[in-house]
């Protein structure tokens, strides 16, 4: 900083050097100022020591407010701009009113924003509400009807689009999760048994059984949201299941006390290079995997919603051999600190 | 019993009508959605199911009104979901919170058994079934003819009672997997045939064997032999 602030102030102490030189010139020249050597040499001393003090004072002087910004730059904390410290000097009030000018212009423009996406989520949130009168509706009608096989096509593409409504209504409330958090002991099995259910017209229509395997296990998590999750791990598994093919759910508790819920189907598997991938937005698989309907937005929810909750998910596969699922979720400490965290 | 809807939109209204007068309830709805209290007073039903989004006043509006003069069973039926709706029809009294959409056998379901606990309305399922001479005990899931007791498994016992309770008539392999389903067994084409199987297995140890005939292409009788 010293350094910088000697290179800022280059051309005065080059000035200071250049008039001390010239005085020594002229004394030394001109033959009508008689002064001794000794004394020549003592002023010399005298101004090089008393310069160094000036410049030391007006280093601490004229570099208080830049130190002070950078300090608070470090800090990076928010509300910055009402930390901004005092100024001694022109130049430094008229950058410290441009920052506050500026930042007063960023939180105008982030709070219209913000207004914006608030707006935008709630008319969704109201289409959604819309929509699903009009679903009922035909839900009911298809209910009356379900011994004609072509209804029992349109009852499965109808849920499909429950399914692509519902999620829609997730998505607008991703941003304010934290919000919506109702943690309660929950029983993953019978969360898992009725989020089946939901499916069941879809699985029925591709002759898919649902088999569970392990005990009832008990967690602490918030019972809409892990739903969420396992709605699209479970989709995911119908989909990509054959005809006539078995999906297993398995829940278990490691020695660890971490409980787990994993949900396998014996589809084509997820080729090695894919693996890593499956959970990017977008990401909807090579050959043998690939699905029209495929948006590849269903596991980047799950995942981010998952890392939202502190549930970690995995993904094993090996190509032809089915894919298995694994919801991870954390130990109750885990859980009582990124709670506590928030 | 006499149930009364208030819902405003008339195609769920009409085919929930329709499919509640199957079951032999009386269905009716409010005159005016101005003055629900009124068409309710006059009803004088057994139970209500509420929309919460509704012209006029909405649906929490309607619970406290009916509330302050009846202890009538009340049902939210309502596309919102948010847990403070949910609290919040709970705190106003109400007995459940269904979401649309909804699946019509569940809704029925919850309706039964409200009306069960309110009114001790329609009759519990007797524990022990008598088929073809032989006793079915439904509590412990075993089949008894002449001393000679089988054990079947969930699934062959839930088949059997389904066949059973409609003795003598086609039940088709859709119907039943569908049940098995509702049951929260979530089984296939395959497990049912292996099920059936077993099942015909298990009865000819008793001499029933022939009595749960294959209909191809239908489905499954059980017949009185």
């Amino acid at each position: 900083m010293f350094i910088r602030y000697i290179n800022d102030r280059k051309s005065w102490i080059l000035f200071f050097i250049a008039a001390v030189g010239f005085i020594n010139l002229i004394v030394w020249l001109d033959q009508g100022i008689a002064v001794e050597f000794t004394s020549v040499l003592y002023f010399n001393m005298l101004l090089v020591v008393s310069f160094i003090a000036f410049l030391i004072w007006r280093y601490r002087v004229e570099t208080r407010f830049t130190k002070a910004l950078s300090s608070l730059m470090e800090a990076g904390i928010d509300g910055w701009y009402i930390a901004l410290p005092d100024t001694t000097f022109s130049y430094d009030e008229i950058t410290k009113a441009m920052l506050l000018q500026a930042a007063e212009n960023w939180s105008k423009e982030s709070s219209e924003m913000k207004k914006v996406t608030i707006h935008e989520g709630d008319y969704i949130a109201s289409w959604v509400h819309e929509v699903k009168t009009p679903l009922t509706a035909m839900k009911l009608t298809i209910d009356e009807h379900r011994g004609n096989p072509a209804f029992r096509k349109i009852e499965s593409e109808w849920l499909r689009l429950h399914l692509l409504v519902d999620q829609q209504l997730s998505i607008s409330r991703l941003a304010s999760i934290e919000a919506d958090y109702v943690i309660e002991n929950t029983n993953l099995q019978k969360l898992a048994s009725a989020e089946v259910r939901e499916l069941a017209s879809w699985c029925m229509d591709k002759n898919i059984a649902v088999e569970f395997e392990g005990e009832g296990v008990e967690v602490l998590t918030d019972v809409k949201w892990c739903r969420f999750i396992m709605r699209q791990l479970l989709t995911n598994a119908v989909k990509y299941s054959p005809a006539g093919g078995t999906i297993t759910i398995s829940t278990s508790i490691k020695p660890s006390g971490i409980a787990s819920l994993s949900i396998t189907d014996d589809g084509p598997g997820i080729k090695p290079h894919d693996l890593p991938r499956v959970f990017d937005k977008g990401f909807t698989g090579g050959t043998g995997r690939i699905h029209n309907a495929a948006t590849g937005l269903g596991l980047y929810l799950a995942q981010t919603v998952a890392a939202k909750m502190g549930i970690t998910l995995t993904v094993k596969s090996t190509t032809g051999n089915g894919t298995t699922m694994e919801i991870v979720f954390p130990t109750e400490n885990e859980f009582d600190q990124m709670v506590l965290k928030r | 019993m006499n149930i009364f809807i208030v819902e405003d939109d008339l195609a769920i209204f009409e085919s929930l009508k329709f499919r509640l007068e199957q079951w032999s309830f009386t269905v009716t709805g409010p005159d005016d959605f101005e003055d629900v209290l009124t068409s309710f007073l006059i009803q004088e039903p057994h139970l209500v199911i509420l929309d919460i989004q509704l012209p006029a006043f909405d649906g929490f509006y309607w619970c406290r009104e009916i509330r302050a003069v009846s202890k009538v069973p009340i049902v939210f039926l309502s596309s919102r979901d948010h847990p403070m709706d949910m609290v919040m029809a709970m705190n106003m009294g109400a007995d459940d919170y269904i979401q649309k959409p909804f699946d019509t056998d569940v809704l029925l379901a919850k309706l039964q058994a409200l009306l069960r606990r309110t009114y001790s309305y329609g009759e519990e399922k007797p524990d022990v079934l008598e088929w073809n001479r032989a006793m079915i005990d439904m509590k412990r899931g075993v089949i008894r003819m002449d001393g000679i007791e089988v054990e079947l498994t969930k699934n062959e016992f839930f088949i059997l009672a389904v066949l059973v309770e409609s003795s003598n008539e086609i039940v088709s392999r859709d119907e039943l997997i569908r049940k098995l389903w509702d049951d929260e067994r979530f089984v296939n084409d395959n497990t049912l045939t292996v099920n059936v199987t077993r099942l015909r297995h298990k009865l000819a140890e008793i001499g029933l064997g022939e009595a749960v005939v294959t209909k191809k292409g239908l489905g499954y009788v059980a017949i009185t032999l």
